[in-house]
């Protein structure tokens, strides 16, 4: 097992260097490069340009300033925000919070609705509840997640006055659930609907297999039936899916936290894009990239921890 | 790690495409015909009826320099289901070139390719969008060459998939027993073959690619005003959302309308093309 695991970890970094490439590449070739930021500022006159651009070593061979800025990043130094000047790191942690918080409450959320509205629709596959849970599954794949955040903040913070419409917290740093319901419920919604599909129709390919027809001529009832023996089975091949969602998820959030103003690394991005701080900018992508990497990474090793036949077959394939 | 798509299984209500299409093709016509004849242009000023609520001289409002909304939004419409249909079409035309080049040709072109999309897969798309267009303030068309070039994935997967199936059937030795080159048997014998599940991805895409194009305009980042898009409408409409509610919900409820019919579509020719996936 923890040959496996090394070996995936191995075939992931060349992954990580080449996003490493393009996130580098992408933010050298914008017109004014890294220092756009004070190429309009009419008190940076152009020696202090030049100056800074020594200082940051902008004027090396870009292939020499593309090794010290992975090298750096790598064991953590991500440099000083162009904005504020503060560590990007510090920035970048004092945020992460927020965005765990908001996509871990997501996921759960979605997933819990998911097995539910798909064990509904599997257990009486065409009936008019089978129905009704795939009508609710196509709209809700077909909502774009923004526009339902601004729909829910007009009819529950603007018109029912039930919630508040922005923001994590009260300025008394209370009602941190009141405010997390909407953007968790917004995000949620485009992952639950699409897991949906995958629930039934794995839970309903599980319900007609042999086992579980052995069981029921046991005399389990329905309900053990559907809980302990048919569920695990059927979600079990969902760890990929779950798995391969977290980067959209990730691209969920960048847009939930900016209609909500969460403090969270997705409004941190697109502040950071309207005030051009490449650094901070260039921390966020590769967060994001690693974690996808180490999601699909983890999906991998969950997947070859319960079903060894993965493991085996794969290390053949390697 | 390759993605199946939800296998169609027992008794999953079935429905066909004609629905979608109906749906779909209203969008359209509106689109086509509403800024034609609507008393106003989309870009027509009248400072007397500035923030109009929805009502019988202007059915979805006004903005706040009194243009009438209904014309703008299906203004707005026509260019995004353009920008959606562009990017699908592009990113599918790429993917199934390149995928079905991996598949036919494997070796050093196929490994390259595929760790290619591995790479690009494992990028919060997003995000990189965003970035991307607040550097390079793109146009409408390099708007659709940058999503084209972010969509082409699963296309590519799907085409060297098909190809992989296909090129080891009799019909495809006899082509090349024939003496057809590489590219014909690819463009005339197996590309045609696995049109079915090309055309429900490009399906999907169409409605992908709408959001994306809104998502980024609502940020100020892809459509630039004065052009009306469903997304730069509502770029602004959440600061009025508690005065004019109307500015929200009208652009919003189109691109609800119009990925919900394009997924409609994909989801009916789905049903019609896709062979049974064993179960894993």
């Amino acid at each position: 097992m923890a040959a496996y695991v090394a070996g995936r970890l191995v075939r992931a970094l060349p992954l990580l260097l080449g996003i490493s490439i393009l996130i580098f590449a992408l933010v050298h070739a914008a017109p004014g490069g890294p220092l756009t930021v004070y190429l309009s500022n009419p008190n940076v006159r152009p020696e202090d340009i030049e100056r800074l651009e020594r200082l940051l070593g902008l004027d090396r061979p870009l292939h020499e300033q593309y090794l010290s800025w992975v090298s750096a990043f790598a064991t953590g130094d991500w440099g000083f925000s162009y904005v504020d000047g503060r560590p990007v790191l510090e920035r970048i942690l004092e945020r992460a919070g927020g965005t765990f918080e908001l996509m871990g409450t997501a996921f759960a959320v979605a997933l819990l609705a998911a097995v539910v509205l798909g064990s509904l629709a599997a257990v009486r596959p065409g009936s008019a509840c089978d129905a009704l849970v795939s009508t609710v599954s196509i709209a809700g794949i077909s909502l774009p997640t923004f526009w339902l955040g601004l729909v829910l903040q007009l009819v529950f913070a603007v018109e029912l006055r039930l919630l508040p419409t922005a923001g994590r917290m009260d300025v008394t740093g209370e009602g941190r659930l009141a405010h997390l319901v909407l953007p968790a419920a917004t995000l949620a919604s485009f992952y639950a609907a699409s897991w949906i599909r995958y629930v039934r129709a794995s839970l309903a390919g599980t319900l007609s297999r042999d086992f579980v027809r052995a069981g029921r001529a046991r005399g389990l009832s329905e309900a053990r039936l559907l809980v302990r023996h048919s569920l695990p089975n059927a979600l079990f091949p969902l760890v990929t899916v779950l798995s391969l969602d977290f980067a959209l998820l990730f691209s969920g959030a960048v847009v939930t936290e900016t209609v909500f103003a969460w403090p969270g690394m997705g409004s941190l991005l697109v502040d950071s894009v309207y005030r051009r701080d490449y650094s901070v900018l260039m921390a966020i992508l590769m967060v994001g990239s690693v974690a996808v990497v180490l999601s699909n990474l983890g999906a991998d090793v969950v997947y070859g921890w319960l079903d060894p036949r993965v493991r085996v077959s794969r290390k053949e394939a390697a | 790690m390759k993605r199946a798509s939800p296998s169609r299984s027992i008794g999953e209500p079935r429905r066909s495409p004609k629905g979608g299409g109906g749906l779909l093709a209203l969008a359209a016509l509106l689109a086509a015909l509403v800024p034609v004849v609507s008393p106003y242009r989309y870009d027509e000023i009248d400072l007397s009826s500035i923030k109009a609520p929805p009502g019988p001289s202007h059915w979805m409002g006004t903005d706040e320099i009194g243009r009438d909304f209904g014309t703008r939004v299906f203004v707005g419409a026509r260019l995004s289901l353009a920008i959606g249909l562009a990017g699908a079409i592009a990113a599918s035309l790429l993917g199934a070139g390149l995928g079905s080049a991996a598949g036919y040709f494997g070796g050093l072109l196929d490994a390259a390719l595929m760790r290619l999309v591995d790479l690009q897969l494992s990028i919060p798309v997003l995000p990189v969008l965003i970035v991307i267009s607040a550097v390079f303030r793109p146009t409408v068309a390099v708007l659709v060459l940058l999503v084209t070039a972010f969509a082409w994935m699963e296309p590519a997967r799907i085409a060297r998939g098909e190809v992989l199936r296909l090129k080891e059937l009799p019909f495809t030795e006899a082509a090349k027993a024939l003496g057809a080159s590489g590219p014909r048997v690819i463009g005339w014998h197996l590309l045609p073959n696995a049109a079915g599940p090309l055309i429900v991805a490009a399906a999907i895409l169409v409605g992908r690619v709408i959001v994306m194009e809104s998502v980024l305009s609502f940020l100020g980042l892809g459509v630039q005003p004065p052009d009306p898009s469903l997304g730069n409408l509502l770029y602004g409409a959440q600061a009025s959302l508690a005065t004019e509610p109307w500015l929200a919900i009208f652009p919003g409820l189109l691109i609800f309308w119009i990925v919900l019919a394009v997924n409609l579509v994909g989801d009916g020719l789905s049903v019609r093309g896709r062979r049974e996936i064993p179960s894993a």
